[in-house]
């Protein structure tokens, strides 16, 4: 057994381990520390939020009715109508969180979100497609964006052939596709008919509104799916920190980490377009930030997966909340409060990259 | 022989910077590569690394092509020091040095005792013991380039792949690594190095192997290879080879001009017929 803050050569590293036989675990402090808050501030704030807004609810009114007591309004107003919503929110954050971490480690690049690979272009294409051709308002089933993020991926990796070294190509070809991609997209709205080019349009706001049905179960498995597997590859994307040639040697397969990095990322980017409107537009910023933040509070170096996943779920369910509140009885889209802080943090980020040189 | 390269022939498109070159490693040797820039030195390490698909030939390790073997599998017996290696931003010394262990760790396997104690013994190798919870990019050249020492020391293989392990040290801390080197060859490691600087290369190496080319020119003890006509093969220089006071180990003293090219001299090479000065000199990307 080590006890916490004792590193090998004897110095204080804030790291924490159990041995027992042959096994053993080792952690991070500050990481762990700043997960559990997270995780404790976003489980103390959900009644609050959820009590937000007509129906004067408050905090224990809620949980009650979450727990399956209270009046059969409240019930109804906690059960059926905020909570969807709130944990809609809540799996798009995490999902961008994550998608916006794994992306910037494989692209070893602060500025890097899934929106740079065509993913969320091949996504929106997907989900655009699948409200002309059902010819109804209701956007399509929850797998259509995931599958348009990973047809656009195969698409990308057929025409660079190689993921290349320290990924530079993908992100070139990636940014033209995604502009072809995009394009595409932009004519198939002004053809569409009226109504449906204008759910299209709400949802590519980022709008959570009616989205409470993007949050089904199969959806919520393929998403705990990829984020326990994002989680085992950690040790791995530790390496992707070092040049290619010192991660290979110290035995990773660096193309293999890689493609299964991207592979997470471009399924999470899809499943967090599905739910919350194109990672590029007005949500793009949660996927940028949340790893920023994270790493900010995670301490360096390292890959703040957890961190960023519930940084993420904190803005994407904080900036859902504003809207809703704010112009009350009216809405706001959550992508427009993302977009009105966007702006000035990524201002503030070159600036303090720039003075870091 | 733990690790074997064969008729190896390596390159990148429109240049091959090795040509069928044979050279095995023993335990508890130090082997030096010499020669010019651009002779395939570091393109040869590189494929005996496992970090260049040869295009011909291969590079055994215990037996097994490296190239049928997992990078973790090569890792627990190939550790390389890069030349210009990149680290993770904001790490420590002791930080960086634990990721040696990466090979030998698991996911219920994250820091036995072992991983403890070589990272503490590499450590206090390499001489950054105090340096441990400094920042790496706060650190010094040297002091830098001992940590990445440290690191493949850390990762406790029996065959260790240097480039250029010493360029950015003072001459104290030249000696003192090369000492390092030394005495982990002593314990049995088998130690591969390239090396700019012939004195050092002839004072340090069991076998010096002599590229240019792409191709070995000589190899075998230092006292035996380093010859005038050696250092003209390999530099097109005039050079008188003095011995050492102290161990006639070979000094390499240069003539002010230089050497008329297609020099007379005998080529005391393994391996005569290459064409002394025309070089193909490009340096790999």
């Amino acid at each position: 057994m080590t006890g916490a803050g004792r590193g090998a050569a004897g110095g204080r590293t804030w790291e924490g381990g159990i041995r027992l036989g042959a096994y053993s675990l080792r952690w991070r402090l500050r990481p762990l520390a700043a997960a559990v808050v997270l995780l404790a501030v976003l489980t103390a704030a959900l009644p609050f939020v959820i009590a937000l807004g007509p129906g004067g609810l408050d905090a224990a009114a809620t949980v009650a009715a979450l727990v399956g007591q209270g009046s059969p309004t409240e019930r109804l107003l906690v059960l059926e109508l905020r909570l969807p919503r709130v944990l809609t929110a809540v799996a798009g954050g995490l999902a961008l969180g994550v998608a916006g971490c794994l992306m910037q480690t494989l692209a070893r690049n602060r500025l890097a979100t899934p929106a740079i690979l065509g993913v969320n272009e091949g996504a929106t294409l997907a989900v655009m497609f699948s409200v002309f051709v059902t010819g109804t308002d209701a956007l399509g089933p929850w797998w259509t964006a995931p599958l348009g993020a990973l047809a656009a991926m195969a698409l990308l990796l057929v025409l660079t052939g190689d993921i290349g070294s320290r990924g530079y190509r993908v992100l070139v070809i990636g940014l033209a596709l995604s502009a072809v991609l995009r394009s595409t997209a932009e004519l198939g709205l002004s053809w569409g008919e009226l109504q449906h080019a204008s759910a299209v349009y709400i949802w590519s706001m980022g709008s959570l509104n009616a989205r409470g049905d993007a949050v089904t179960g199969p959806g919520m498995v393929l998403l705990g799916v990829v984020l326990v597997t994002a989680w085992l590859l950690a040790r791995r994307l530790a390496l992707l920190q070092f040049d290619e040639d010192s991660a290979t040697s110290l035995g990773l397969d660096v193309r293999w980490c890689q493609l299964i990095a991207l592979l997470l990322a471009v399924v999470l980017a899809g499943l967090a377009v599905g739910i919350a409107g194109p990672v590029g537009g007005p949500m793009g910023f949660i996927a940028l930030a949340s790893p920023i933040i994270a790493r900010g509070l995670a301490g360096r170096p390292g890959v703040p997966l957890a961190v960023s996943g519930l940084i993420g779920a904190l803005l994407v369910l904080g900036a859902d909340t504003v809207g809703r509140v704010v112009v009350a009885p009216a809405e706001l889209p959550a992508g427009a409060i993302t977009s009105i802080v966007g702006g000035p943090f990524l201002i503030w980020v070159l600036l303090s990259n720039s003075r870091e040189g | 022989m733990d690790l074997v390269a064969d008729n190896l022939t390596a390159g990148y498109p429109g240049h091959t910077a090795v040509r069928d070159v044979s050279l095995g490693v023993r335990e508890g040797e130090v082997t030096v590569v010499v020669g010019p820039n651009g002779c395939g030195k570091s393109t040869l390490l590189r494929c005996m690394a496992r970090l260049h698909r040869p295009a011909g030939g291969c590079v055994r390790v215990g037996g097994a092509d490296v190239w049928r073997l997992r990078p973790r599998a090569v890792a627990r017996r190939v550790s390389l020091l890069p030349q210009v290696p990149e680290a993770p931003e904001g790490i420590t010394a002791a930080g960086l040095v634990r990721f040696g262990r990466h090979p030998h760790q698991g996911l219920l396997r994250q820091w036995s005792s072992r991983d403890e104690a070589a990272v503490t013994r590499a450590m206090a190798d390499a001489g950054i013991t105090d340096l441990a919870d400094r920042r790496l990019d706060r650190l010094s050249g040297g002091q830098r380039q001992r940590c990445w020492l440290a690191l493949a020391l850390a990762q406790d293989t029996p065959v260790m792949l240097l480039d250029e392990p010493i360029s950015m040290l003072d001459l104290g801390h030249q000696v003192e690594v090369l000492g390092v080197i030394r005495h982990l060859a002593a314990g049995g490691r088998a130690v591969v190095m390239v090396l700019h600087d012939l004195t050092t290369a002839a004072r340090y190496a069991d076998t010096l192997v002599a590229m240019r080319d792409g191709r070995i020119v000589d190899h075998g003890p230092p006292r035996a290879t380093v010859t005038p006509a050696l250092i003209r093969t390999l530099y097109g220089v005039d050079a008188d080879i003095l011995a050492a006071p102290g161990d006639g180990a070979p000094v390499v003293v240069p003539r002010h001009e230089r050497a008329g090219r297609g020099g007379d001299a005998e080529e005391s090479s393994a391996d005569a017929g290459v064409a002394a000065c025309t070089s193909e000199k490009g340096t790999p990307p």
